[in-house]
This record gives C-alpha cells, sequence and structure tokens, in this order.
C-alpha cells in the first residue's frame, strides 16, 4: 500500500516535471530568447487623434505603425472600444522585402485583441477601417507564458499513462473500471481544452436549447449570454484567435449572464418523451446555476453529466457480458463517441444504452434460462435510445428469435414477446405521429422537402428507391459504417486535428479491425443464425436511418440521399463487430493477452486528440 | 412483497385505462402549426431603422398566433425594436405589438398572439425601429393564395414564409398511457416466468 502511494506521488512529481518542459519548450519554444513584454513605440500615425490615455481613429483608413524591437512579434496585444466588430489589419515587410498583409476581426463582445503573429520584422502598420474606435495600450507580448491548465492536464496525461503501465494486471482484470476512469479523466480534460460553448458538434446550439427548456414549451427567461452563445458568427468566427481571447469571451459571458429579463420563444408543444435524453444536460446545468457558479462553467457541467452518464451506462455494459466486453471497451472509448459525450448531443447516451443492451442479449444467449432482469435491461436500454430516435426500436425484435425454451414456459415465452412486439410497434408509431397529430415549430433550415410526397414516391416507384438505396450505400456505406467521421469524428472542430486525422483515423481502423479479427467467438452462442440476424437488423437500421433522412431531409425526387450521418451509425457498430469476428466451434474465449494493448492504444487515441486540441486549439 | 406489487400494478393498469378513457372523453387542447409551403426559401433584403414591410394574406382557418420567420445575419440585436400590426383588409380587429430585438433568435420562427378568422383577409405591418445590426426574414416562391408582399412600398415576387398556430385536441397522452401499460404487462409476465 505504502509503495503505492510513493509510486503515485514520484510519478506526478516527474509528470509535473516533463509538463513544465513540454509547456516551455514546446508551447514557448518561439519566445524563449525573447520572454519580454512591453510597451509598443509609436513612430508614425494617419488619421489617428490623440485622447486621454489613448487614441482614436478618425477615417476609415487610419493607421499606427509602430517599432518591432528584436525585429520579432509573438503576440500584438491593444484595447479597444467600439459599438461593433472592428475589422483591421497588420502590414509588414518580411524578409524578402515583401510586403505582407494580415486580416484579422476583433468582436465588440470583448475590449482587447490579443492577435498571434509570429512575424520577423522591424515594424508593423496596424491599419483600422472603422472610424472612431478608440485603442488604448498597444503591446508587444514576447514573453513566456505559463498555461496552468495546460500544465495540470499533461500532467493527468502522463500519470495516468504510468499508472496504467505499472497496474496492468489490475486494469487488465478490471476492464469496467479501466474504462470508466479512462472515459472520465480523458472526457473531463477533453471538455476543459475544447471550446466551452456549442458549434463544436452537429446541431449542438439546438441541443442546448433543448436542454436549457427541457420543462418548458412555449418560453424561457434567459440571459445575454445564453443568446450570444446561440449565435454561430459571434462564437465561432475569427474574432477569437488566440486562448487569452476565447477566455476575454468567457469571462465577459459570464459577467453579463446575472440579468434573466430577456425571454426567448420555445414553441416545443410536441410530445416530450424525445427530451429525456436531456436530463443529464438538463441536471448539469441546474446544479451549476443552484451553486451559483459562473455561466461557462453550468455549461461545463451539463457536459460533464452527461460523460458521466454515458461513463456509468458503458461500465454496466462493459460489466454485464465477459463475451462482448473487449469490444464494449473499444467502441465506448472511440474518439467519436467521447467527443459526442462531452459536447451537447444525445447521440453518446443512445450508443451506450444500445451497447448495453446488446451486451444483455448475448447474455440471454449465454444462458440456459433468461432472467426478469436480462430482458428489462434489454428492453428499457432500446427504449431509452428509442424514444428520441425510433429508428433503433428494431433491435427489441431481437427477443422474438430466443428460444422459448429460455423461458419459464412456452406461454410464458408467447406473452413476453407479445408485450415487447407491442412496445416495439408504439415506438415505431411515433415516426408517423407528429405527423398525424401535428407539432409547433417548423423547421426552415430544410429547403425544397415535403415528406408525404417524398413518400409517395417511394410507394409508387419502390424500384427507384430500392436502386438509389443501393447506389447510396455503395458509394458512402464504409465510410458511413467504419469511416473517419464514425471512429474518429469530431465535427467542427476537425480543424485542430487535421494535419493528423489520417494517421488518427488508420490506427484507428486497424486498430478496430485487429480487436474484431483477434478475438473469438463461441458459435453456440453466436451462431450462423444469430449472425444473419444481427446482418438483418443491420441492414434494416441503416434502412431506416436512410429512408428518415430521406424523408424528412433531402429535397422532392432527388437522386441522392442528404443529412444521413456517420454518428447514426455509431449505436449499431457493435452489431458489426460482432457479425465480422470469427467464430469458432470450441469453447475458446476471446484471447486475453491483448487487452494490455487494447487499453493502451485506446488510452493513448484519446491522449493524442486531447494533445492535437492543446496545441492546435484555442479551448486552454 | 412481490404479490403487493403485482397488485399494484394492476391497480395502476386499471388507473391508466381509466385516463385512456378520460383523455378520449376530455382531451385538453394543444397548439399545433402549419405554415406556408417552403419553395426556394429565400430572406428579404437587409432591414434597417425606418423599413417597412406589408404582407397581405387569406386566413384558411381559426389560427390563434402567426409566426415569422427572422434572421439576424448571427449578431447579437441589443437596440432596436419590431412594431407590428395586424389587422383585417377592411381595417377591423387592429391590434399592435412592439418587440424587441434582442428576443429574436436567429433563424427561428416568433410568434405572436393574434385570433384569426377562416376565410378573411389579413394584413401583416412590421416597421423596423432604432436597430444598429440589419435583421431579415425568411421566404419563399410558393403561390400563396391571396397574398401580396411589399417591402418599403415596392412589391415583391415571394411571400414572407409565415407559420400559423391553431388549438388542436391533445390524445397523445394516450401513447403514453398505452406505452406505460404495455411496459406493465411486460413487467407482470416476466413476474409471472419467475414464479413459475
Amino acid at each position: 500500500m505504502k509503495n503505492n502511494k510513493y509510486f503515485i506521488i514520484i510519478t506526478v512529481f516527474i509528470s509535473l516535471f516533463l509538463s513544465f518542459f513540454i509547456e516551455l519548450f514546446v508551447f514557448n519554444h518561439k519566445v524563449i530568447n525573447y520572454n519580454r513584454k512591453y510597451n509598443a513605440e509609436i513612430i508614425a500615425t494617419k488619421d489617428i487623434k490623440k485622447i486621454k490615455n489613448g487614441y482614436k481613429t478618425t477615417s476609415e483608413e487610419s493607421y499606427i505603425k509602430i517599432k518591432i524591437e528584436n525585429q520579432y512579434v509573438h503576440k500584438l496585444q491593444f484595447n479597444y472600444d467600439f459599438e461593433k466588430d472592428i475589422n483591421w489589419n497588420i502590414e509588414y515587410i518580411d524578409g524578402d522585402k515583401n510586403i505582407q498583409n494580415i486580416d484579422l476581426i476583433s468582436s465588440n463582445l470583448i475590449n482587447k485583441a490579443i492577435k498571434k503573429l509570429d512575424i520577423n520584422s522591424s515594424n508593423i502598420k496596424i491599419k483600422f477601417h472603422n472610424k472612431n474606435i478608440i485603442i488604448k495600450n498597444i503591446e508587444i507580448n514576447n514573453k513566456i507564458q505559463w498555461n496552468i491548465l495546460r500544465i495540470f492536464v499533461l500532467t493527468i496525461l502522463l500519470t495516468l499513462l504510468m499508472i496504467l503501465i505499472k497496474y496492468k494486471i489490475y486494469f487488465i482484470t478490471n476492464l469496467s473500471r479501466t474504462f470508466f476512469i479512462i472515459s472520465i479523466i480523458c472526457g473531463s480534460l477533453f471538455i476543459f481544452v475544447s471550446p466551452k460553448c456549442v458549434y463544436n458538434s452537429w446541431d449542438d446550439q439546438i441541443h442546448l436549447k433543448n436542454s436549457y427548456a427541457f420543462t418548458k414549451s412555449d418560453s424561457i427567461g434567459h440571459s445575454k449570454s445564453f443568446s450570444i452563445v446561440l449565435l454561430q458568427n459571434k462564437i465561432t468566427n475569427s474574432s477569437f484567435q488566440t486562448t487569452e481571447e476565447i477566455i476575454e469571451l468567457y469571462d465577459q459571458l459570464n459577467k453579463i449572464d446575472h440579468n434573466t429579463s430577456m425571454k426567448i420563444q420555445i414553441n416545443n408543444y410536441s410530445p416530450k418523451y424525445n427530451r429525456i435524453v436531456y436530463i443529464p444536460f438538463y441536471i448539469g446545468m441546474r446544479l451549476g446555476k443552484l451553486l451559483n457558479l459562473d455561466f461557462i462553467i453550468c455549461l461545463i457541467f451539463g457536459k460533464l453529466l452527461n460523460l458521466l452518464v454515458y461513463s456509468l451506462i458503458i461500465f454496466f455494459a462493459i460489466k454485464y457480458n465477459k463475451t462482448t466486453e473487449k469490444f464494449i471497451f473499444v467502441i465506448g472509448l472511440l474518439i467519436s463517441n467521447i467527443f459526442l459525450a462531452t459536447n451537447f448531443s444525445y447521440d453518446s447516451t443512445i450508443t451506450a444504452a444500445i451497447l448495453l443492451s446488446i451486451a444483455s442479449f448475448i447474455s440471454m444467449l449465454e444462458s440456459k434460462k433468461i432472467n426478469k432482469k436480462d430482458i428489462l435491461v434489454f428492453t428499457l436500454s432500446i427504449i431509452w435510445a428509442s424514444l428520441p430516435k425510433a429508428i433503433y426500436c428494431p433491435l427489441l425484435l431481437l427477443i422474438l428469435f430466443l428460444p422459448n425454451e429460455k423461458f419459464a414456459s412456452k406461454k410464458n415465452a408467447i406473452s413476453v414477446k407479445l408485450w415487447i412486439l407491442i412496445i416495439t410497434l408504439l415506438l415505431l408509431s411515433t415516426f408517423v405521429l407528429p405527423m398525424i397529430i401535428g407539432g409547433v415549430g417548423g423547421d426552415i433550415r430544410g429547403g425544397n422537402t415535403n415528406a408525404s410526397e417524398q413518400l409517395h414516391y417511394i410507394i409508387h416507384k419502390p424500384f427507384s428507391y430500392i436502386k438509389l438505396l443501393i447506389k447510396f450505400y455503395i458509394s458512402n456505406g464504409f465510410n458511413l459504417f467504419l469511416g473517419p467521421n464514425t471512429l474518429c469524428g469530431v465535427a467542427y472542430t476537425q480543424i485542430y486535428i487535421n494535419i493528423f486525422q489520417n494517421f488518427i483515423y488508420m490506427v484507428s481502423l486497424i486498430f478496430c479491425l485487429y480487436v474484431i479479427f483477434s478475438s473469438n467467438l463461441n458459435t453456440k452462442i453466436i451462431s450462423k443464425k444469430i449472425k444473419g440476424l444481427f446482418s438483418i437488423l443491420y441492414i434494416v437500421i441503416s434502412l431506416l436511418i436512410s429512408t428518415a433522412m430521406y424523408l424528412s431531409f433531402t429535397e422532392v425526387y432527388s437522386n441522392s440521399i442528404q443529412g444521413v450521418q456517420a454518428r447514426y451509425f455509431l449505436p449499431i457498430l457493435l452489431l458489426l463487430f460482432l457479425i465480422l469476428t470469427p467464430v469458432s466451434n470450441n469453447n475458446k474465449q476471446n484471447k486475453k493477452n491483448n487487452e494490455f494493448l487494447i487499453i493502451i492504444i485506446s488510452y493513448m487515441l484519446l491522449a493524442i486528440l486531447i494533445s492535437l486540441f492543446m496545441y492546435y486549439g484555442r479551448g486552454v | 412483497m412481490k404479490k403487493y406489487v403485482n397488485k399494484i400494478l394492476i391497480v395502476a393498469l386499471i388507473l391508466l385505462g381509466i385516463l385512456i378513457i378520460f383523455t378520449l372523453v376530455f382531451p385538453k387542447d394543444k397548439f399545433s402549426s402549419t405554415s406556408f409551403e417552403n419553395k426556394d426559401r429565400g430572406i428579404l433584403k437587409k432591414l434597417y431603422n425606418g423599413d417597412s414591410v406589408i404582407q397581405t394574406f387569406y386566413s384558411d382557418n381559426n389560427y390563434n398566433a402567426i409566426g415569422i420567420a427572422f434572421a439576424n445575419y448571427g449578431e447579437f440585436l441589443e437596440k432596436g425594436q419590431i412594431e407590428i400590426t395586424i389587422e383585417t383588409i377592411n381595417h377591423k380587429n387592429i391590434r399592435d405589438y412592439k418587440i424587441d430585438v434582442f428576443n429574436i433568435i436567429d433563424n427561428d420562427i416568433y410568434y405572436i398572439n393574434y385570433n384569426f378568422k377562416k376565410n378573411e383577409q389579413y394584413k401583416l405591418v412590421l416597421n423596423i425601429k432604432n436597430n444598429i445590426y440589419p435583421l431579415t426574414i425568411y421566404t419563399t416562391d410558393a403561390k400563396i393564395k391571396n397574398a401580396e408582399l411589399k417591402v418599403n412600398d415596392k412589391i415583391k415576387k415571394s411571400n414572407l414564409f409565415l407559420s400559423f398556430m391553431y388549438r388542436d385536441k391533445d390524445y397523445f397522452n394516450i401513447w403514453y398511457y398505452l406505452f406505460f401499460m404495455a411496459i406493465i404487462c411486460l413487467y407482470l409476465c416476466l413476474n409471472r416466468g419467475e414464479e413459475k
């Protein structure tokens, strides 16, 4: 016990030291030789009026020329005051005596421009394209900046890696706990290094609004911060180029959050059953509000609670069944799933619930007699996943293929299967009920879409539609089932990993294929019949996904299907794994000796992702 | 203990059955919406202080609210109001509204309560006041009966993409009751299987 304590303490210190080293020589290597911040010396101006403590532009072609010491600028910063966003640019002469221009925007939400330039020049001209901008405190910042959060994140990542290696026997034999630890730690670190607001993940601004208005139907009181966060152009544009500007933005959002007198309409009178998936976000944000925490922290709380729920469900899914534990471990820690679990998206809990349901189904296949717990876990998980997205409810029909001998009696088997079938039909009815009973809102995002006309086309020209489906899946199938967006999709934050995305994807793909083909399933449990069943279900759900998008998101009579995204196939990825995994006649279970490799590779992919976000991103 | 649980669940089943009948006989009201056909969706020009938009249209039902799809070019509109007047074409039932622009969400529909009568022609007038940043309204090129759009007194080919809310009977709770009944029946079957 004492040795373990000493090991952890020493590991933390080593990690801390290495983190400081990385912080200095990786993130601050450009300024090591300078390490100075100074007021810029103004050598020329045009259409600039000197005022108390600053300057004011008097035309749309004003400029200030400043001298650069040591001919290097890491960051240029100044304070400004203007009622709108300001457009400005920097002109300088580079080493080859060419005139270079950098166009910049600064938001009126903050009053500080801190732009990373990394240019070598003896002077630069700062040109403003707006009249009446007040400018103060122009500084050149070539100082080493110790980012405490980054050091903290690196320390944790390195410490966890060393602990995983040192105590590998424990982690191998407790795969569910290992998953939970890695998921919570890496997921939380990922939340800290990512942009804190929305427009990171697909439709996350809609999910934020729905989570915020969880219990409301007509309107909600909200603050200015909330309105601003929903505005894509305000939050995601290049007005916030550096970490410092992002932090200024968050500080400003926190300051203006106190007044909740604004009211926005929700007008969501549609049935509430599909809102249950927002419960973790709602509770997280409410908890933050209750504790009187800042606006941004409340958003983080919402994401953290969703991550916790996701991790807990998968923890139980791994624990549930030995046959699927490795597969669920790998799928649960895929970059796409961790990304979705740490953003305003309900896809992650849907995926987790379906993984749990498939684990319980395999458990039922393995048992001589199925118990109440297995059926309830199976049914309730699929219900959780299907209420927001009814396309996954056909998974319930797996129960119909269980032999009656596994139930208490034939009569009992028939009644249970009948009720499951009724529940499936009720869930499937949620496809059509909204069209029949009507809702409120209207989606103005769509173009010339018309679900009933589209349905009419499918019914009257089924062969054309089948041909369209086949063509669609031939061109897009692999990308959707095992493509980059399935295994390592990070939506709109992809720019942070662009350079390495192909590498990350290849490693993820090879890793998943390795896990599949190095495993072995018992043919008595996963028989050809069961594999066939999984294949049919996989195809049916895929067709439902594409048909739902064809009806609701594609222009009428179009010869392609719009809106089908790889993340819709994440919940059924385990089915694909089970279909592809080889089976054997003997009782040989999954190999145990590659579990450490699986843990380390899953962990390293997440660590690489977090590191890339720290280096290229703007969240830290 | 299990017997008590089973009895409670049977009582719950009966209660849910009663609720289904109650909902069928005494349904609550809810709001549903309909809108103009969304064809070749576009937007008006940028609207600034002093701009006015007039849309005439025919009400084909007894609607309770009208929705206008605003967009604000991704800006936070802190200052500005939209003065709205709704009246029949022969200047009856005039109602005025004032919306603060900061309550408008980009690319979303804003609803105003007004009781429209079936088969009446109406006029919707919007006047933009005091805004710094522009806003706009979504339009549709679909043919709308008896509809005409004017922006600053100039007739436009398209019409505003309008949405309308109306009261409807809410029977959806029946789905919830049936759903819970199915889950309870499943649970009772499983309990019976366990007893065997």
